[in-house]
């Protein structure tokens, strides 16, 4: 189990500056999603992007840190065998009980933060058939319900990180968020492709899907370097915060995340390319945030080569992992949050246990890794879809078929994102 | 009465002395001929199976390999509650037309 020690003065002011930067990555998703979605949905998705991680902290300050908890914090514990297992954190509500300039207020603002990235990751997949109030809705129960329990387990001292009792290296690694933001996002993802069903148009009677491209290549790869800053700044902070790396080790997280973006990006460019005959600028950018994705995980804990083995991994994984989910298994994902938050963060995880090096990890690390992965599919999935099942008998999530035609922007916001302009055609001919 | 425990169930309406019970995973998984909203919980409650035997390994279980072989079985499980649950979709999207 990694106990990160008290930060200095030096590495607690690095922190703060660190967090005030991650925002740009909820500011990349942003504008990923929108530039990805229709035209006619562009202001929706962009005011969505705005209420979920305000809701999401609001709702994380209320309930969700009070389960989440710190490490060391006060938390029911379970025994099984005569081993404690720690299950849920006991901290008071409201973030009443954190000291102003201790580690733990550090943390619980870094969480307030990364619920909000993780919050918007379902966004990608209901674009332009999600309603408004039901994004606020499931991002409420995600913060405070879904997100809370697995981040403690992994981040607050939970039974995850303590599997190094059981002889699994020092219990889960996850530093950077692979598995805790952004599978868990993606798997979130899914029960709302699931549940939301394909847009209209996207499928034809015989079941082939058809391409419904993005509106703006150009906002999809500006949301992937804005993203690259956040990524950067959530690593280190995670690092330093959760991993206990001291600030002079900084230098490899920032390396080893570049390399893994950069890496990832060429692989899904030279994958593209190979099959398609010319490169996919919208495939690219987004294997440039499957890299930032995998490598969160590990990012303070491989050599630079092992980065760039990862990024490339999820690179050239990710248009298969697109294609399995839209030919396949007919869900449509036009963000494509799954495969590129879900499976390329189920990876980060997996693969962290394959190439990380340190002290007293040993063979059984990659197990406690597998653990991790079977957790977030066993528990968070079942978990996260169930919520958002029972929140969709009470308040349907899609919107009307009319809705859909006339555009979310019209429908649900009263403008347009471009009024001047008229950029779209009917997709939804019969085919 | 008969019972059919058999992947592909023979023509004809069923009567009262006449069930089917159709045990083969991979043949629901394969023809989707189960309405969607059963296989649905059943693939919710195979992921949450998958994932329980996995607690328990570690928790009853001594050091590898007995311990890696039941996480192996338990992931198994789980990514057969994957497949129930995706095709439980597929076979609503169907229904919707």
């Amino acid at each position: 189990m990694i106990t990160p020690p008290a930060l200095s003065d030096a590495s607690f002011a690095l922190c703060i500056a660190l967090l005030a930067l991650i925002p740009f990555a909820a500011i990349g998703f942003a504008l990923i999603n929108t530039g990805l979605g229709r035209s006619r949905s562009a202001a929706h998705a962009m005011l969505a992007s705005l209420c979920v991680p305000g809701v999401a902290a609001i709702s994380f300050v209320i309930f969700g840190f009070a389960w989440e908890g710190t490490a060391g914090g006060s938390a029911h514990i379970l025994i099984m065998r005569g081993n404690p297992w720690n299950w849920l954190a006991v901290q008071p509500l409201f973030f009443r009980g954190l000291v102003p300039g201790s580690n733990a207020s550090l943390i619980a603002y870094m969480q307030m933060l990364c619920v909000g990235i993780a919050a918007l990751i379902p966004l990608g997949s209901g674009t332009d058939r999600w309603k408004l109030g039901a994004i606020c809705g499931s991002t409420f129960l995600f913060s405070a319900i879904t997100y809370p329990i697995f981040a403690h387990w992994v981040w607050g001292g939970g039974w995850l990180t303590e599997l190094s009792r059981y002889g699994m290296g020092l219990g889960l690694i996850d530093c950077g968020g692979s598995g805790t933001i952004h599978a868990a996002g993606g798997l979130t993802a899914l029960s709302i492709a699931w549940l939301l069903g394909p847009r209209r148009g996207k499928y034809s009677h015989d079941g082939m899907p058809t391409a419904i491209p993005g509106h703006n290549s150009t906002l999809v790869l500006v949301g992937c370097m804005f993203a690259l800053i956040g990524f950067l700044a959530l690593n280190s902070a995670g690092a330093l915060l959760l991993a206990g790396v001291s600030r002079w080790q900084l230098v490899l997280v920032l390396v080893n995340t570049f390399l893994a973006a950069a890496t990832s990006s060429l692989a899904t460019l030279g994958t593209t390319r190979i099959r398609f005959g010319k490169p996919d600028a919208s495939l690219s950018a987004n294997g440039w945030i499957a890299g930032l994705v995998a490598i969160s995980a590990s990012c303070a804990f491989v050599v630079p080569a092992a980065a760039i083995l990862i990024g490339a991994v999820a690179g050239m994984l990710l248009p298969f992992a697109i294609d399995v989910f839209e030919f396949r298994l007919g869900i449509d994902d036009p963000g494509g949050s799954i495969s590129v938050h879900g499976v390329a963060g189920l990876w980060g995880l997996f693969a962290a246990g394959l190439f990380a090096h340190l002290s007293g990890s040993g063979p059984g690390q990659l197990l406690a890794q597998i653990i991790g992965i079977a957790t977030l599919l066993g528990f968070v999935l079942p978990l996260t879809y169930g919520l958002n099942w029972a929140l969709d008998r009470v308040y349907p999530q899609r919107v009307s078929g009319d809705g859909e035609r006339q555009g979310m922007d019209l429908h649900e916001l009263g403008a347009d994102a471009y009024p001047e302009f008229a950029i779209h055609t009917d997709e939804f001919m019969t085919r | 009465m008969l019972i059919y425990i058999h992947s592909r169930v023979p023509a004809g309406p069923l009567t009262s002395s006449r069930f089917v019970i159709d045990l083969n995973i991979f043949a629901i998984l394969l023809d989707g001929r189960m309405k969607a909203y059963p296989m649905k919980i059943a693939g919710l409650l195979l992921l949450v199976s998958g994932w329980l035997l996995v607690v328990a390994t570690i928790a009853l279980l001594g050091p590898a390999p007995a311990r890696g072989a039941f996480v192996a079985a338990g992931i198994a499980v789980e990514i057969l509650g994957l497949g129930l649950l995706s095709r439980s979709h597929s076979n609503w999207r169907e229904d919707q037309g």
